[in-house]
């Protein structure tokens, strides 16, 4: 019988070790359902951007709608012309209909090295990626805009 | 392409193995092969693959890292729970083939989540009263006094309205958030947003502190204030919510930690546990001997002696890995809720709606905060906390809650599938 106990005893001590063993490597499988995840969606955005540095030389830029937040606005997508007024007035390329966006808002104009985005001394100001602007800034691929509660991306 | 759920169920079985290991290495250890817990791990497993199917049949096409993450968790807590209270495992896993059901039922409801949002102050009811009936009519049970009885019923309100609380803050905030973002008032060189728009935070705050005084639950009393902040601090993106935050919540503590003697007892346990090692502090101080004695590799299952911790079965179950399992075994579970949260905050980002993104939002912090809570009160990095270690620890009310949140994450990490379309 002492037999049969030692053998347990091993089998035992086995499945201690297995056990965190096997829970490493339940760990590294979904790190690495992890990774191949973050790399996919890395590559999608990489070639996303190749197709909008292609297009860059025929298509004007963009300001796709983010975040409208309870604003009605005309479109989800403005092209942008040479010089494009925001704000509440209706004079504006892109009026957005919210009491907290000034008149004339900002404006988005058309530079030699690209899109340069003014404040208009707004009330609320003009944010850029979350920081407000305070002179004519250069817009890049993917830059986030917010007036008021809307939330532009800009496209370019 | 490998499929989701085939991908899932892979990752099940793994999880599988781990438990049935488990459950053999504190039977064997014990010298006897007991059939019926093997019997209840083949209930689970079955369960879970059940899950799966279901899901599969459905065309559910949710991240398929939630259900493993859970089943690994469950496994795990199954193992220790077995090892430490060997008459509470078999009620354990019928409490997880209940949850099982309630993941199901709540990640297909859950699609139709947007709903929801329009009976938010229902929602918000339902949490608040759920939590005032525990103060008011809160029983004591094992030192918590968070119980609710009702004839042959028992059930503790705070893991359900957790999940209210998230929805109802979801749905406000969501609706308000450019009002919370742009409506501020200037005091001097502060900008504060405007009152009107903080009276529920101070609402939270209240409920917060007569958590904290009545129930003497200072755990709960942070999960669910840190969760109001937080979540307006997603919403608008200004850090001044979070500095008011603290500091109310800074200022509320001194006041209760001078006018309470349970309070002050409380606090003076965490910062020096050695001056009444066998009284007051006995519970934390037994807890730091068996995360001590574990030290890198733990003593092997069923090897310490986790058991003289009061309650290690629900409160303590992070001390009692740390003791068997070690710091390995510790370190593997806390990477396991990191990669849960992980993936609930990467559902939130991927999500559309403005109210789904909240929910995700909200249940991955109350998730968190939840686990970093219950962790840092056992490791005495903070005053000792009521709350429970989600699916690990005992418990019919914490497992069916947690079910029931994850079944809603892995709806909305779904949705997102369908507009891709």
């Amino acid at each position: 019988m002492p037999n049969k106990e030692a053998f347990f005893n091993y089998i035992g001590i086995v499945l201690q070790y297995s056990l965190l063993g096997l829970i490493y490597y339940f760990l590294s499988k979904v790190i690495k359902i992890i990774y191949t995840d973050l790399d996919r969606s890395g590559q999608k955005k990489l070639s996303i951007g190749n197709e909008g540095n292609q297009s860059n030389f025929h298509k004007r830029a963009n300001l796709l709608v983010v975040d409208s937040g309870h604003i009605k606005l005309s479109q989800n997508s403005f092209s942008l012309d040479d010089i494009t007024y925001l704000g509440r007035n209706e004079q504006n390329g892109i009026i957005i209909d919210d009491s907290f966006v000034s008149h004339e808002h900002a404006s988005i104009n058309k530079g030699q090295q690209g899109y340069l985005l003014t404040d208009l001394n707004s009330t609320n100001k003009t944010y850029l990626n979350g920081q407000p602007i305070v002179e004519a800034t250069l817009l890049k691929n993917g830059d986030l805009i917010k007036i008021g509660a809307v939330t532009f991306s800009f496209k370019g | 392409m490998i499929n989701t759920r085939q991908l899932e169920r892979n990752l099940l079985v793994v999880a599988g193995i781990i438990m049935l290991n488990g459950i053999l290495a504190v039977n064997l250890a014990h010298g006897v092969l007991n059939y019926q817990t093997l019997g209840a791990v083949a209930f689970i497993f079955a369960g879970f693959m059940a899950a799966n199917i279901v899901l599969c049949k459905v065309g559910h096409t949710g991240d398929p890292l939630f259900l493993p993450l859970a089943s690994l968790l469950v496994g795990i807590g199954l193992i220790i729970i077995l090892r430490l209270k060997p008459e509470l495992f078999m009620l354990q896993v019928m409490w997880v083939g209940v949850g099982l059901s309630a993941f199901l039922i709540s990640a297909i409801l859950a699609k139709r989540l947007e709903q929801i949002a329009y009976f938010k102050y229902i929602c918000g009811f339902i949490g608040v009263g759920l939590l005032l009936s525990a103060i008011l009519f809160g029983v004591d049970i094992g030192g918590n006094k968070n119980w609710i009885i009702m004839g042959p019923i028992r059930f503790q309100p705070s893991e359900f309205a957790k999940i209210f609380i998230v929805l109802f803050l979801a749905a406000y905030l969501s609706e308000r958030r450019e009002l919370l973002t742009l409506a501020t008032k200037h005091y001097g060189p502060f900008v504060l947003p405007h009152p009107r728009f903080i009276a529920p935070l101070i609402a939270v705050w209240g409920l917060g502190m007569l958590m904290f005084v009545l129930q003497r639950d200072m755990g709960a009393a942070l999960l669910y204030f840190g969760l109001a902040i937080i979540m307006t601090y997603m919403v608008s993106g200004r850090s001044s919510y979070v500095i008011i935050g603290m500091i109310s919540f800074l200022v509320g503590s001194v006041i209760c930690y001078n006018l309470y003697s349970h309070i002050q007892l409380r606090v003076d346990i965490w910062l020096n546990p050695w001056s009444d090692p066998s009284g007051g502090a006995y519970q934390i101080v037994q807890s730091l001997f068996a995360l001590g004695s574990g030290g890198i590799m733990g003593s092997g299952l069923t090897y310490g002696f986790p058991t003289m911790i009061p309650e290690v079965h629900t409160d303590f179950i992070f001390a009692a890995i740390g003791e068997e399992m070690g710091l390995i075994g510790a370190g593997a579970v806390i990477l396991l809720y990191i990669l849960m949260i992980y993936r609930a905050f990467r559902t939130s980002l991927l999500s559309l709606m403005p109210f789904s993104m909240m929910v995700a939002a909200g249940l991955a912090v109350s998730m968190a905060l939840q686990t970093f809570l219950i962790i840092a009160g056992v490791i005495k990095f903070f005053p000792l906390t009521g709350i429970t270690l989600p699916f690990i620890s005992y418990g019919g009310s914490s497992i069916v809650s947690n079910f029931i949140l994850l079944g809603m994450l892995f709806s909305i990490s779904e949705v997102r599938g369908y507009d891709a379309k």
